[in-house]
């Protein structure tokens, strides 16, 4: 445990917060670029296994932030974290929707949104990769991300019922 | 900012305490997303929005950086509540998930080195990927049907990946690439 951390932590994540695009899933790989390899405040299945938990758990993706931060800087990091990820991003919005006048379907909209969604998908995809190597099961490992994948996208199972095939799994192998 | 309200709507229903507890519903119902759930809160539940200006404040909540629930209740707070309105919003979507997520944080480091425990996280760590994996997939389907989308998509793909770029870099360069070319060549 190491309380320090939570500084330089929440100062990458408050940095992320302002390039964000995607949600908290997109920021992934350099969460865990910067905590894992970098720094080495968790191991690759510890942050992987986290990421799982906070997937499990009701709230929003960000909150994953506090999961992580918990475990290498304790309390005070489960609370910078998220309000590292949190305040910068939203003192933009909010300043934008005091200047925002309604705007319909503004051509400029159309452009922003076809424009990013394929960084978007990029880096999501990118961050299931990092995940799945993070997981550190070898070839079963990659099996079960890779089933998982294909039953999220194409059936309707709640994806509790995924984690929880996941565990099974786990357990049995 | 109470001019950004809409004209129609009694603003006696939407007090501070309204939105706070609205959020704090939508952030504890969600399960691997909270959109759906904020659909149903805002539009149907609480009648907020209508139909049309909830999937108008959700593309400007996309659009801008920030986790796209958070600014759905900072753009809703501010227009109905203004600045009071936005942090009611935002602490209700938050603190509630957040004292769980706190718990969850603590059983979890009491009990993460139980052997078969740490199977069982091995597995579902995996299934977590494939879910993000999943939504990768999902994401993919719905781009615009564009060789620029898909080298871009690939392009971001590969730096977060392979090369560990730090993410700020990979934006600002890719960012303004997929901008201009929605804009030369919308799909």
């Amino acid at each position: 445990m190491n309380p320090e951390a939570a500084w330089p932590f929440a100062a990458h994540l408050a940095v992320l917060s302002i390039v964000s695009v995607g949600g908290a899933h997109a920021m992934l790989p350099d969460i865990y670029r910067f905590v894992v390899t970098e720094h080495g405040w968790l191991g690759g299945q510890e942050f992987a296994t986290l990421v799982a938990l906070s997937q499990a758990a009701p709230g929003p993706n960000v909150l994953v932030t506090a999961l992580l931060g918990y475990q290498f800087g304790g309390l005070l990091a489960a609370i910078v974290a998220p309000v590292a990820f949190i305040l910068p991003s939203s003192i933009a919005v909010y300043a934008f929707a005091h200047l925002h006048v309604r705007s319909g379907d503004a051509p400029w909209k159309r452009i922003a949104m076809q424009g990013l969604a394929p960084l978007t998908v990029g880096l999501v995809i990118a961050s299931g990769i990092v995940l799945a190597q993070g997981a550190g099961a070898g070839v079963a490992g990659y099996a079960v991300a890779a089933a998982v994948a294909l039953a999220s996208a194409f059936t309707r199972l709640h994806p509790l019922v995924l984690i929880g095939a996941g565990a099974a799994a786990g357990f049995l192998l | 900012m109470e001019n950004a309200a809409p004209a129609l709507r009694p603003p006696r229903a939407i007090t501070c305490r309204s939105l706070a507890w609205g959020f704090a519903r939508i952030g504890l119902s969600g399960i691997g997303g909270v959109l759906p759930y904020a659909h149903h809160t805002i539009v149907e539940d609480e009648g907020w929005l209508t139909d049309r200006e909830f999937t108008e404040v959700l593309s400007i909540a996309q659009i801008l950086p920030g986790p796209n629930i958070a600014n759905v209740a900072i753009l809703l707070g501010t227009r109905f509540r203004g600045t009071a309105g936005a942090a009611a919003a935002l602490g209700g979507l938050f603190v509630p998930p957040l004292l769980i997520f706190i718990a969850i944080a603590m059983l979890y480091r009491q009990f993460a080195d139980i052997a078969w425990l740490k199977r069982v996280f091995v597995g579902i760590a995996a299934a977590a990927a494939g879910l993000i994996l999943g939504m990768g997939l999902k994401l993919a389907v719905a781009l615009p049907r564009k060789l620029w989308a898909v080298a871009i998509a690939l392009a971001a793909l590969g730096v977060a990946v392979v090369m560990h770029v730090p993410l700020p870099w990979v934006v600002l360069a890719l960012a303004p690439v997929g901008l201009a070319c929605a804009w030369k060549w919308p799909a």
